[in-house]
């Protein structure tokens, strides 16, 4: 009851708004330019042996880097920034998005390459009708665990070096010992997360696999 | 005049071990324009790789191939039914006809009219799952059309699909071939069937491929599949060559095509 009149507290005195907002936009940010170059990387990879063979090691090093390791050193090296947090995100979240794609482009249908060749398709046709339609399940899976991923080290690295977003108030209700706000934060920001689940990533995946049985 | 030469001197492929397997060696042959010409041999004999060297899937052979006069995948259009349907399946009936079609053959209705023409026409917005195997094969039958080929290759186009299925879509083949001039060559190591289909018959011998007998079919059109005059051509055919479809079930060459 008390956590419901907090987060209304929250809502209206504005600061609850602001926060999820400046936290939103830094997840989607860090978001998109890590499935467009995941998704780039992992499709190579998947595709070319000796690229495969080359980088393989160093995908390796990047899923197993600790994330506080490298929000520390990008903190330091970029100053407390938007950049350097951007930069933190991605370079967390973009050796898991490889990942994932690279199994895709691997489970590729070489039966149906071959009737884009054989009927001379552009390779951007190629690409957009033949390739990236066999890794839409892929990338629908790197997406989801990419935003759950997302949405934990965003509020870690705001926490820990920018003075803004749910991340921050986190902190600051902390030091307070504020247990009240600290939950009404979460729930409200689990309301979100949620509603973003529902109405965008789970709309999109049915349409993309509609033809499945 | 002839509308497709081949004359692939060798062609090999390297086993996974190590060491060159030979698939082709000296196979020579000519189709003229609009005729319809059967391959028939052994499975495992090197036919579907010969498919693939004409359509110009795969470009490392010895020899020379001209398709109205140019080389493999730079001259006339063709059309290539696989052994599979292998149609997209996230695709409808209708955008996997669209996807290999020009713009402006899409613009005045030719996937929509090819459909109709091969009974699809209530089936235009069903994906391919949902679809008999049958019906999978008249879409890719009308995919193969939708290029305007001047030329059409089939790998065993009809194999594996229920005798009143197959014959259907072998009348429909035919058809469509004689209404728009099509040259064809169709693989198939079913006699009987390439009796039926083919104006010239090309035998191949087994690995390394090469031909074993080039058979002009005697037989007048409209033809039937079980008349007594194509059994008893057939016969005639075997009885003197009798080792024309030897190997009809290879022990040796069987990992050839499923290496590939």
């Amino acid at each position: 009851m008390a956590v419901a009149e907090s987060i209304f507290e929250h809502l209206f005195e504005g600061e609850l708004v602001e926060s999820i907002l400046a936290t939103l936009s830094r997840a989607a940010v860090a978001f998109f330019i890590s499935m467009a170059i995941g998704i780039t990387v992992g499709l190579a990879l998947g595709r070319s042996k000796g690229l495969d063979r080359f980088f393989d090691g160093w995908l390796v090093l990047g899923l197993n880097m600790p994330a506080l390791v490298v929000a520390i050193l990008c903190y330091i090296w970029f100053g407390l920034t938007e950049f350097a947090l951007i930069l933190a995100v991605c370079i967390n979240k973009i050796p898991n998005v490889i990942a994932t794609i690279r199994e895709g482009a691997r489970a590729i249908e070489p039966e149906l390459i071959e009737v884009g060749r054989v009927y001379r398709l552009s390779w951007l046709q190629q690409l957009r009708q033949i390739y990236l339609p066999q890794l839409y399940p892929y990338i629908v899976a790197a997406s989801r665990s990419g935003l759950a991923l997302i949405w934990k080290i965003v509020l870690l690295f705001e926490l820990l070096g920018r003075s803004s977003g749910v991340g921050f108030q986190l902190q600051v209700f902390f030091q307070f010992f504020d247990i009240t706000s600290i939950l009404a934060y979460a729930f409200a920001f689990i309301a979100v997360v949620l509603t973003i689940e529902g109405f965008v990533m789970r709309p999109v995946e049915r349409r993309l696999t509609a033809w499945r049985l | 005049m002839s509308f497709l030469t081949a004359d692939i001197a060798r062609k090999t492929f390297t086993m996974v071990g190590g060491g060159d397997v030979e698939v082709i060696r000296d196979l020579r042959f000519a189709i003229g324009d609009g005729e319809f010409v059967c391959i028939v041999g052994p499975s495992g004999c090197g036919k579907t790789t010969l498919l693939q060297l004409i359509s110009g899937i795969d470009p490392i052979y010895d020899g020379a191939i001209s398709i109205g006069g140019a080389a493999p995948g730079t001259g006339p259009r063709l059309g290539y039914m696989f052994q599979s349907d292998r149609l997209m399946p996230w695709m409808t009936v209708l955008e996997n006809v669209r996807l290999i079609c020009s713009p402006e053959a899409i613009k005045r209705g030719l996937p929509e009219r090819l459909l109709t023409d091969f009974g699809l026409a209530d089936f235009v917005n069903s994906y391919p799952n949902r679809l008999s195997g049958g019906m999978r094969r008249r879409v890719a039958l009308a995919r193969a059309y939708a290029v305007e080929p001047k030329l059409l290759l089939l790998d065993e186009p009809f194999v594996s699909l229920d005798a009143p299925v197959a014959l259907r879509l072998r009348d429909l083949l035919m058809e469509s071939t004689r209404e728009h001039g099509t040259s064809v060559l169709f693989v198939t190591h079913d006699l009987r069937e390439a009796l039926y289909l083919a104006d010239r018959i090309v035998f191949l011998a087994k690995r390394p491929a090469r031909v074993a007998l080039d058979f002009t079919v005697p037989l007048p059109r409209p033809r039937s599949i079980d008349s007594a005059a194509l059994e008893s051509l057939r016969t005639e055919l075997l009885d003197a060559h009798p080792d024309l479809l030897a190997g009809l079930v290879p022990t040796d060459s069987a990992e050839i095509e499923e290496h590939r």
